[in-house]
């Protein structure tokens, strides 16, 4: 589908600079998702650990169309949110789960170029995304207690990923819009 | 542009194959079925374990003596300074309801939870 | 729209399977349980009630219990059963009154086999403390003078005895503990199943299923079993009563010979026998805990089967080389589930 090569000129014009910007535009949107996601979900009956994971949607864009480097800079701006918000431990699972999932929409983007949509790479994304919390949190607690959660974490994040995929799905016109100068080669 | 819009065959298979995985993870553990142990001294409560999220095991030792051993999803006496040792000779406790006691030192283990599907609801001993 | 409505299907699927694993862990009838110790053991309930319900019936249950206890304990030296001891006669409340004399009619019926007069004897082994202990033959030979159920007198409330008789009704006791929850039970209407120091009481149905109760592994731990008896009881009030009595329960050992606690009324002596456990079931615990003992005392053989056909529903025999021998009454329930080490036997001496 390599028919918008006029695009590939427009790549190169693409500053760091300019991406560093989009990659902070994008920082505040995973910020404001997780914000409201939060919000929200305290008042939902789901179960402890549970979150349906919607600030996904940003890291995986920025992590397609911008590079793993700049998702992973995304990463930490939201684990250092959510350290000042709830504590060093929580900022510390944060990251664990957002770097096996940040690798894995890489590695998947890379791999498996045209085996999968972005639902099958978002269900990837969130079930590592919760296993790499579970982890984290299983170390810190020193109790194997989370591992227990760990069928539970598995099916949410099955079912939340492919929510957070379609939602993708649906917003990547508009995200394109706002971010025009990306390598769409790679989306 | 790589089509990543539409979905494809793979995601699917992918979807379930996590979906069975999280499946046999439940079946392996049991029905989803809590199991704790309640350990009360003198009948106050003195720890409460979740013998689903022991991994390896260890031993606690009491206030009074007593040295109890946890392993995953099990917990028995494994020293007291009684005669009788009786509390000793119970065994491990594996099923919710079963419960094991230290008479002289009024050491109580009692494992709580919904039992298992096919285990008895006593053992007559 | 239309990915919008992929959206709303995809989450309303992925709400569905949440909800499929929830149903997962919800399911099950509502059931309280709890645990104390009275009696030198160890008194487990669980009331299929919500805990709201089911909090109070364990108290009274507890309560119950240990009002016994303090009544007919043979090692607590305030209770009734104690002084009587002391004394030789004394007056007794009604609860103390009922045990002594339904069990002192046991005795009788089951021709000395169970004798809850043997208390001289049974304080010298000790097996009711924490160090029991090889008594030597004369201490044993002069002991087992005082016993015997009809020396003692039951007139009214006052209990006399009339030759030095030591009462311990230690065999009978879980039994009687059983009877004391079964009541509680039956005023507050709620299927439970209580297991007092190996004896169980299955009181009602069982919301949604049958009760399965485990046949203590003689040659395992005390939670382990080697076969099950299944109760569906067809009324709301009905009462299941099993005890078992095993040579493996409180041992000692000394200068190479284990020693248990079942004694042999003739002797004074850890009954001789290759029997390793009975288990008794009927319809009063007092009787299934008498029985189990007699049971294992005078071993399987007509006379056996004769008290069984008039005391109880059915008992099951296990031998020390594996063999197991059902009554005709109890072999629907019965359900053997280690079939490697135990067989099933029609034969009996």
């Amino acid at each position: 589908m390599k028919t918008e090569k006029p695009e590939k000129t427009k790549i190169a014009a693409a500053s760091a600079a300019h991406r560093i910007a989009v990659t902070g535009l994008l920082a505040a949107l995973t910020l404001a998702l997780s914000f409201v996601e939060r919000t929200i979900c305290a008042a939902l009956p789901l179960p402890p650990g549970v979150r349906p994971g919607l600030s996904n949607v940003a890291v995986m864009f920025s992590c397609i169309a911008l590079g793993l480097p700049f998702a992973l800079g995304i990463i930490v701006v939201k684990a250092g949110f959510v350290m000042l918000v709830s504590g060093v431990s929580a900022g510390a699972i944060s990251v664990c789960g957002g770097v096996l999932s940040v690798l894995s929409v890489a590695l998947l983007a890379r791999l498996a170029k045209k085996r999968l949509s972005y639902i099958g790479i978002s269900v990837v994304s969130a079930v590592l995304h919760n296993a790499g919390q579970l982890i984290a949190a299983s170390f810190l607690v020193g109790s194997a207690l989370y591992l227990w959660m760990a069928p539970v974490l598995l099916i949410s994040g099955v079912a939340f990923g492919a929510v957070t995929g379609i939602l993708l799905n649906a917003v990547l016109p508009a995200l394109l819009k706002i971010v025009p100068h990306v390598n769409k080669d790679k989306l | 542009m790589i089509d990543r819009i539409k979905p494809k065959k793979a995601d699917l298979i992918l979807i379930l194959l996590l979906l069975a995985a999280a499946f046999s993870l439940l079946l392996a553990r049991g029905r989803g079925d809590a199991l704790t142990a309640e350990i009360t001294v003198n009948g106050v409560s003195e720890n409460s374990i979740d013998l689903r999220a022991v991994e390896s095991p260890y031993d606690i030792t009491l206030q009074n003596g007593v040295r109890l051993h946890v392993e995953p999803g099990g917990i028995s006496f494994a020293e007291s300074d009684c005669r009788g040792k009786d509390c000793v000779r119970c065994g491990v406790l594996k099923r919710a309801g079963q419960a094991a006691a230290c008479v002289p030192n009024q050491t109580l283990v009692l494992l709580t939870g919904k039992p298992q599907k096919g285990a008895p609801d006593a053992v007559s001993y | 729209m239309f990915r919008a409505d992929r959206a709303r299907v995809a989450s309303a699927a992925a709400a569905v399977i949440v909800c499929i694993v929830f149903l997962f862990s919800a399911c099950g009838a509502e059931s309280a349980s709890g645990s104390s110790f009275a009696m030198g053991s160890v008194l487990t309930a669980r009331i299929y009630a919500d805990a709201d319900a089911a909090q109070p019936v364990l108290n009274d249950i507890y309560s119950g219990v240990n009002a016994l206890d303090r009544l007919i304990s043979a090692t607590d030296e305030q209770s009734e059963i104690s002084r009587l001891n002391a004394s030789g006669s004394g007056v007794c409340s009604e609860d103390t009154l009922r045990v002594l004399s339904d069990s002192l009619a046991l005795c009788r019926a089951l021709n000395g086999r169970l004798d809850i007069t043997l208390g001289a004897v049974t304080s010298l082994w000790g097996f009711a403390g924490d160090a029991p202990r090889l008594p030597a033959a004369e201490e044993i030979s002069a002991a087992l003078q005082t016993k015997g159920p009809d020396k003692v007198q039951i007139k009214n409330d006052t209990v006399t005895l009339g030759g030095g008789q030591k009462l311990d009704p230690g065999a009978v006791g879980k039994g009687a503990g059983c009877d004391v929850a079964c009541g509680v039970l039956k005023n507050a209407g709620l299927p439970a199943v209580i297991s007092f120091g190996g004896t169980v009481l299955l009181y009602g149905q069982k919301p949604g299923g049958s009760w399965s109760v485990g046949l203590r592994d003689p040659f395992g731990g005390q939670q382990d079993y080697f076969a099950t008896l299944s109760f569906a009881p067809e009324t709301g009030d009905s009462a299941v009563f099993i005890s078992t009595s095993g040579s493996y329960e409180k041992t000692f050992t000394e200068n190479g010979k284990t020693y248990h606690h079942i004694l042999d009324p003739d002797t004074g002596y850890p009954v001789e026998t290759d029997l390793i456990a009975v288990t008794a079931v009927g319809e009063n615990g007092l009787t299934a805990d008498a029985l189990s003992t007699a049971l294992f005392v005078n071993g399987l053989n007509e006379t056996s089967l004769g008290w069984i056909n008039s005391h109880l529903t059915g008992a099951a025999f296990v031998f020390s080389d594996g063999r197991v021998y059902v009554t005709p009454g109890l072999r629907d329930a019965f359900s053997l589930t280690d079939e490697a080490r135990f067989t099933l036997t029609e034969n009996y001496d």
